[in-house]
């Protein structure tokens, strides 16, 4: 097993990606606690004895644990918890390897881009989202969009709670209704398509850059595109393990001729966390 | 060296297929079809008739049976359907009255003997919000001094005062599922699927 040299800060890359992993898996592995538990003993262990971090076979029981979750509750579980399944075994599969850091980084590699590209071909070949109407739709009636949208449109928190009454009223188990109009204005069309072309856009060129065979063309942007995806979304659908999943799943690529990049990584990594604070609500208070 | 990736590749091609053979979710089983499409388990939805010889009741299904509830809305199938119908015509049904000012009076903080365990009105008198054709968004309806109630009671549960057990011959389950439909802006919900159960069918 070889190790890489370590930084002038005295922790490699794979030392700070690990206590990233374990951060990851003891804030957001899951709320079910029979994945919550196991997976914060495993973290809470190896954070408190680091020998145990570099054990494959923890690794091996954290990803299973989180496979395991996701298979049991497969009608709930999101998909970066999935990730976060992957990103474990990927350790394990590393500290087995003969050179850790290149396997871990090229695992790495492979994740986001794979991850990217299934996403963006879910888009493209999706009719809904293709002609902009997914992202109205969800501008519309998305909670989380909805205070951003009361800034943005001008339109009112009272139309904004008639749009989820309307929806609310339309599932009510008591309810024959078939059908139910929602408040909009030209804004909601305009910002869905935007966000729209914005997302699969993104998604497809992270995936080339990230499945590009080579360094070079596309793949020079992987880390500032990655950095700009999740910098931007999870502000917006703060969905905060993804965003941090592929936070450190950046940074294993990063070297230690990288120490901005690296730094960039980290500092997006805490910033996640931040991102969880209602900003909107706190900036708007009572005008939203 | 790849066999991480190739796990990746593996799940998702699975999910394809599921999402193909079972109607499964785009946005659930691993395979990153998440913010792709409207058809997430929250835009889909199941309505319950239990069907007496009163006519057919739309009702809220017990706690019991919401796990099974949420798989089929994630993965609508004809079996999935006849085993949520068969468990719902496996509970014991009860025709509750409940005041509303009684339960006004719980909900501030005290409890109502008439409804344990009330998860939503499910049979009052006629809404006017249940016109198909209203083009108008939703206004709240008028409030009535007191709701009948179907409810299912749990497997240990007495039945509460001010209730009457129901004959039911069989259970209806549909599931709908809606669209968003972009000019002029509104949801309109398609049925998927429905089962029934007879009451005394096996679970």
């Amino acid at each position: 097993m070889r190790h890489a040299p370590r930084s002038s800060d005295g922790a490699t890359t794979l030392e700070v990606a690990t206590v990233m992993m374990l951060i990851l898996l003891l804030l957001h592995a899951s709320e079910r606690w029979y994945v919550r538990v196991p997976s914060i003993v495993l973290a809470a262990s190896s954070l408190l004895r680091p020998a145990l971090r570099r054990a494959p076979l923890l690794w091996l029981l954290g990803g299973a644990v989180l496979l395991g979750g996701a298979y049991a509750d497969w009608d709930t579980t999101d998909n970066h918890k999935y990730l976060m399944a992957y990103a474990c075994l990927a350790w394990f599969a590393s500290l087995r390897s003969q050179d850790v850091e290149t396997t871990l980084a090229r695992n790495g590699r492979l994740l986001v881009g794979l991850c990217f590209l299934f996403a963006s071909a879910w888009k493209w070949l999706s009719p809904d989202y293709l002609d902009g109407r997914f992202f109205h739709y969800e501008l519309l009636i998305d909670g989380r969009f909805g205070r951003l949208m009361t800034f943005v449109s001008g339109i009112s928190v009272e139309t904004v709670d008639q749009n989820h009454a309307a929806v609310t009223a339309l599932l009510d188990p008591a309810s024959t209704l078939t059908s139910v109009r929602l408040a909009d204005t030209p804004v909601f069309a305009t910002l869905g398509r935007a966000m729209t072309w914005w997302t699969v856009a993104i998604e497809s060129v992270l995936a080339m850059a990230f499945l590009w065979p080579t360094e070079r063309g596309p793949a020079r942007l992987r880390h500032a595109l990655l950095l700009l995806f999740v910098l931007s979304t999870y502000a917006i659908a703060p969905v905060i393990g993804f965003g941090s999943v592929l936070a450190i799943l950046g940074f294993v690529q990063t070297t230690q001729a990288q120490p901005r990049l690296r730094s960039a990584y980290l500092f997006v990594f805490v910033l996640l966390e931040v991102y969880q604070t209602p900003w909107l609500q706190l900036l708007l208070g009572s005008t939203a | 060296m790849y066999a991480v990736p190739v796990l990746l590749c593996a799940v998702v091609l699975v999910q394809r297929i599921e999402v193909h053979l079972v109607d499964l979710s785009p946005w659930k089983g691993g395979g990153f079809g998440m913010f792709s499409t409207v058809e997430a388990p929250s835009a889909r939805f199941l309505r319950v008739y239990l069907h007496t010889q009163d006519g057919d009741h739309l009702v809220t299904l017990p706690r019991a049976l919401a796990s099974r509830a949420r798989e089929l809305r994630t993965a609508p199938t004809l079996e999935r359907a006849k085993d949520l119908a068969r468990a719902a015509a496996a509970a014991r049904w009860l025709l509750l009255d409940v005041d509303l000012a009684t339960r006004a009076r719980a909900a501030g903080g005290g409890q109502s003997n008439d409804a344990p365990g009330l998860d939503l009105p499910v049979q009052a008198t006629p809404d006017p919000r249940e016109d198909p054709l209203a083009d108008s968004a939703v206004q709240p309806a008028p409030r009535p001094a007191s709701v009948q109630i179907y409810r299912a009671l749990g497997p240990k549960e007495t039945a509460p005062k001010r209730s009457r057990p129901i004959e039911l011959d069989r259970v209806r389950v549909e599931v709908w599922q809606y669209q968003f439909d972009p000019d002029p802006p509104r949801l309109t919900a398609r049925p998927l699927l429905q089962a029934e159960a007879q009451r005394g069918s096996h679970e």
